[in-house]
């Protein structure tokens, strides 16, 4: 049984359709990302799943519970982490963990969450005197401090530097390692790209793709890209009727091939069989970047 | 909720603004006037102005003004939010701010009382069943307003501008920057009609053995539920 299912979620704020119809299914151990432009409807649809907002329409499951009627407990066993929000300035690392851990009935110790996160050096630390990686790790120590069931993490990396983004990202590994369902929002690609196994892409409050970041660019972005040297200039018509190539361009010693399908394979069997050494050779193939343009339309921007 | 009651005092009390404010204050004018008009001596107006004024000056700060600014930025922060996402949701932690008003209110009662009888001749009220419930019911009359405010400020700055604004037009109108003795009648009049006003004139009653009015004690009670109730109904999580 999924641990997360939507089905036809819809809601409105007034005129405004922040989400049309959005369907999708998470399943237990997964990291799911909810991917898609600023005001696609990810953290509208997010907040829905948490009880948060009320849905307006569609059929909405979360761990066998119902977020409109079960939000109380639900909210023992979802861990959310929301966008924006803040604590009393005042109030202090350790206080905040703590505190927060005594809101759930069976929490994880607060201590070794904080010692997780690389807080414990701040524990003292007032949450007004934090920087903003600071802040960003507390609020998701703070998702996981009930030790919940499912952790909703919009925008998790917003705000961070590099290092910190790749340390995040480690983290979350190490969570669903621990058997908690992930749920991702972002606009990042590289992040979903690393982190997620499935994914949907909303647009325009609408689904527009789903499936693992393999498959999702596979479909919107089919081509792949080789360059590679020879000795000698080569022949383009050698590879022009091999499977799957599209063109051929050739640039004195240097070659570019685009194409579907295996492609690699299909240049280097046409190399190979004539006896032609390769050197310097590049596959670049498109990421959710280019698929996400494509899927979403181009131009828009992905702030 | 013992923990976020506890949450929310430390985090009060990390505030020196605050502190200074709510407790310290009141205790500073008492012992200040108690050697400026050595109540020993002075006549009962003396005796029952200034321990008033000084409550109810402290309670107007915290109820009109702290607390209200407090919720409102928590609100604006997006702090309520986050709790709403907990399983102890928001309404706990209005829950926590109004025990803490309330211990602090009588920790401010408890102290000006002390201190001003202990050290500078002041009475203890002389019925002091009826202080406590005029103190009661004055404190829960400022509350509901405070949250009033709350309830219908938009950010934070109009919050602080509205509750200091009804401050000191309750300080004013209720007889707590002048005793009401020395205000025009029409003044006392109307300000028997507001909280603070009702408030401090019970409180000076009882102070002096006397049993609070009726009138006094009903506008709290009416101020209390009205603005409890629309606060109640008005108040918006985000």
């Amino acid at each position: 049984m999924p641990v997360i299912e939507v089905r036809n979620l819809h809601k409105r704020y007034g005129e405004r359709i922040a989400v049309h119809d959005v369907s999708f299914e998470v399943g237990k151990g997964e990291i799911f990302g909810i991917l898609g432009p600023n005001g696609a409807g990810k953290t509208t649809t997010v907040e829905c799943l948490e009880g948060l907002r009320r849905p307006d329409g569609g059929e909405l499951r979360v761990l066998g519970l119902d977020p409109r009627t079960d939000g109380a407990a639900l909210r023992e066993r979802v861990g959310v982490q929301l966008q924006e929000s803040h604590l009393p300035e005042r109030m202090r690392v350790g206080e905040a963990l703590e505190l927060f851990a005594s809101f759930y009935r069976s929490p994880a110790p607060w201590r070794r969450v904080m010692d997780d996160w690389g807080l414990t050096g701040i524990g003292d630390s007032a949450f007004g005197a934090l920087s903003g990686g600071q802040k960003q790790r507390l609020f998701i120590a703070l998702a996981l401090v009930g030790a919940p069931e499912v952790a909703v993490l919009d925008e998790l990396t917003t705000g961070l530097d590099p290092q910190s983004r790749r340390t995040t990202w480690e983290l979350v590994e190490q969570v669903r390692d621990r058997g908690v369902t992930v749920v991702l929002v972002t606009h990042f690609m590289e992040e979903a790209e690393r982190l997620c196994d499935r994914l949907v892409l909303i647009d325009s409050g609408r689904v527009v793709a789903g499936g693992t970041p393999a498959e999702l660019v596979a479909r919107a972005v089919p081509h792949h890209v080789i360059a590679f040297h020879t000795a000698e200039p080569l022949d383009r018509a050698l590879l022009a009727g091999a499977p799957g190539v599209v063109r051929v361009e050739a640039d004195g010693l240097r070659t570019v091939v685009t194409g579907t399908g295996n492609l690699l394979h299909t240049v280097m069997s046409v190399l190979i069989g004539h006896g032609i050494v390769a050197e310097d050779v590049r596959l670049e193939r498109a990421g959710l970047d280019e698929a996400f343009l494509a899927l979403t339309g181009a131009g828009r921007g992905r702030a | 909720m013992v923990k976020l009651i506890r949450s929310e005092t430390r985090l009060f009390l990390r505030d020196p603004a605050s502190v200074l404010v709510v407790l310290a204050l009141p205790v500073a004018l008492v012992a200040l006037f108690g050697v400026i008009a050595r109540p020993g001596e002075g006549d009962a107006a003396i005796k029952t102005y200034f321990p008033a004024m000084a409550l109810a000056l402290g309670l107007a700060q915290l109820t009109l003004n702290l607390v209200p600014g407090t919720l409102v930025g928590y609100r604006e922060r997006g702090v309520l939010r986050r709790m709403a996402a907990s399983p102890v949701g928001p309404g706990r932690l209005l829950g926590a701010q109004l025990a803490v008003g309330g211990v602090l209110s009588v920790v401010s009662l408890v102290l000006v009382v002390a201190v001003g009888t202990l050290g500078f001749g002041f009475e203890t009220p002389a019925r002091a069943g009826a202080t406590l419930i005029v103190f009661v019911l004055g404190t829960l009359a400022l509350f509901a307003v405070g949250m009033l405010v709350a309830a219908l400020a938009p950010s934070t700055r109009a919050a602080t501008g509205i509750g200091v604004g009804v401050m000191f037009a309750s300080l004013i109108f209720g007889g707590v920057f002048m005793p009401a003795e020395n205000l025009p009648d029409f003044m006392v009049a109307v300000g028997g009609y507001t909280p603070l006003g009702a408030f401090t004139q019970a409180l000076r009653a009882s102070w002096a053995g006397a049993w609070p009015e009726v009138l006094h004690l009903g506008v709290m009670a009416g101020w209390a539920a009205l603005c409890g109730l629309l606060s109640a109904r008005l108040f918006r999580w985000e």
